[in-house]
């Protein structure tokens, strides 16, 4: 038995009725297996539908939903149907320029109000999905994981997944029992703008995570003065990295784009888009992927592009 | 006269207290360092890794000797590597 469960009633009849159309005597499947068997370096940042349906009920799993439109929005949907159990999260709440010209992705004592609120400290695997193709999810992994905390998974295929495949969902919102997280920041999992300037010749392969109409410099942003990108950059659009179905692409059709950007394995690898969101994507495929050493530019664009002493290439 | 017996190097791999998958991932990392026909004993009190751990070991051709419930909730699995 499980211990510790605290889940509602409501999230209780859901996994009784899964038990009773699963196999006798099975407890199901761990946050990435399937990924294991499709040959990912760190399957256990990639869960499918399947392996989180059966920890439904489970307390040691925290679902996190995210959605791409903001609020009020971005919380209508979630109330509208969300997987049995989830908390719901703004992901705006997960960048801040100021923070991350400092160092980090978001000011170390809000991660820790924010995450301690969801319910999430040292014992919880998270669980994030939204309805953007995995962006914000992985925003969240990212950002979960610069504070110290590695328990966590994107969901392949988020709530679009979920939803096509028919499984339940719940328009409650669940009772959280706030936990103390302890933010523990990873300096390594990150880079500034002064550390890129003074190394922009150094070991490693930058990876601009934007269209390639923003990496060429040819679209309409007013907030950035500057147009093209970093020198030396290689354009890997975040976007490419998922399928039309909003799922991860395969590890050899991942492994083959990071390729195309001159990263081997072994090579450290710097992301950066716009404002850090994308990248932190890109960092989670890399992660994925088994790349040991992935950094995220977290100021990315909108801290590059409007500094005028910071070199541009079209 | 007394037969001699080969000792067997046993490694504990203390997993309780870890929900999955880390289990199978300390186990997969504690058979990684040792050399075939050492064994490994894995204490595990987190259920689907009853099933996850030994079914990674068959799949990977390693002989699962035994899996026994120790406990109210935890298990001890005992694997040969091959």
């Amino acid at each position: 038995m499980r211990s510790g469960h605290r889940a509602p009633v409501s999230l209780a009849l859901v996994a009784a009725a899964l038990l009773l159309v699963w196999p006798a005597g099975a407890f199901g499947q761990c946050w990435g297996q399937q990924a294991a068997q499709e040959k990912f370096a760190n399957p256990q940042l990639l869960a499918q539908t399947q392996e989180v349906a059966d920890h439904l009920g489970d307390a040691k799993q925290r679902l996190v939903d995210l959605r791409l439109k903001p609020d009020p929005e971005g919380r209508d949907a979630y109330l509208k149907g969300h997987i049995p159990g989830a908390v719901y999260l703004a992901w705006r709440e997960l960048d801040n320029v100021p923070a991350n010209r400092q160092g980090f992705p978001i000011p170390p004592a809000k991660a820790e109000a924010l995450f301690g609120k969801l319910g999430i400290d040292g014992t919880v695997h998270v669980v994030a999905y939204d309805d953007a193709g995995g962006l914000l999810a992985a925003r969240l992994v990212y950002v979960l994981n610069f504070f110290g905390h590695t328990r966590a998974s994107v969901l392949n295929g988020g709530i679009t997944k979920w939803t096509k495949e028919g499984r339940p969902l719940a328009t409650d919102v669940p009772a959280v029992q706030p936990r103390k997280f302890v933010a523990r920041p990873n300096p390594d999992l990150i880079v500034t703008a002064d550390w890129l300037k003074q190394n922009l010749k150094g070991n490693f392969v930058l990876v601009d995570s934007r269209t390639p109409e923003e990496y060429a410099g040819t679209n309409e942003d007013p907030d950035i003065q500057g147009k093209g990108h970093i020198p030396g950059a290689a354009n890997l659009n975040w976007a490419s990295t998922i399928t039309e179905e909003k799922t991860f692409k395969s590890a050899q059709d991942l492994k083959k784009l990071f390729a195309e950007t001159g990263a081997k394995p072994g090579t450290p690898v710097i992301t950066y888009c716009r404002t850090g969101v994308r990248a932190a994507h890109n960092w989670f495929v890399g992660k994925l992927l088994g790349y040991g050493d992935v950094r995220n530019y977290d100021g990315s664009w909108i801290d590059w592009g409007n500094d005028p002493a910071a070199p541009v290439e079209r | 006269m007394m037969e001699k017996v080969r000792a067997v190097a046993v490694t504990l791999v203390d997993a309780r207290g870890e929900i999955c998958p880390y289990p199978l991932i300390m186990t997969q990392r504690a058979m990684t360092a040792r050399a075939p026909g050492e064994r490994l004993k894995v204490l595990v009190d987190y259920p689907m890794s009853v099933e996850d751990i030994p079914r990674w070991a068959e799949g990977a051709g390693h002989r699962v000797l035994r899996v026994e419930k120790i406990g109210n909730a935890e298990w001890e699995i005992e694997i040969e590597k091959v």
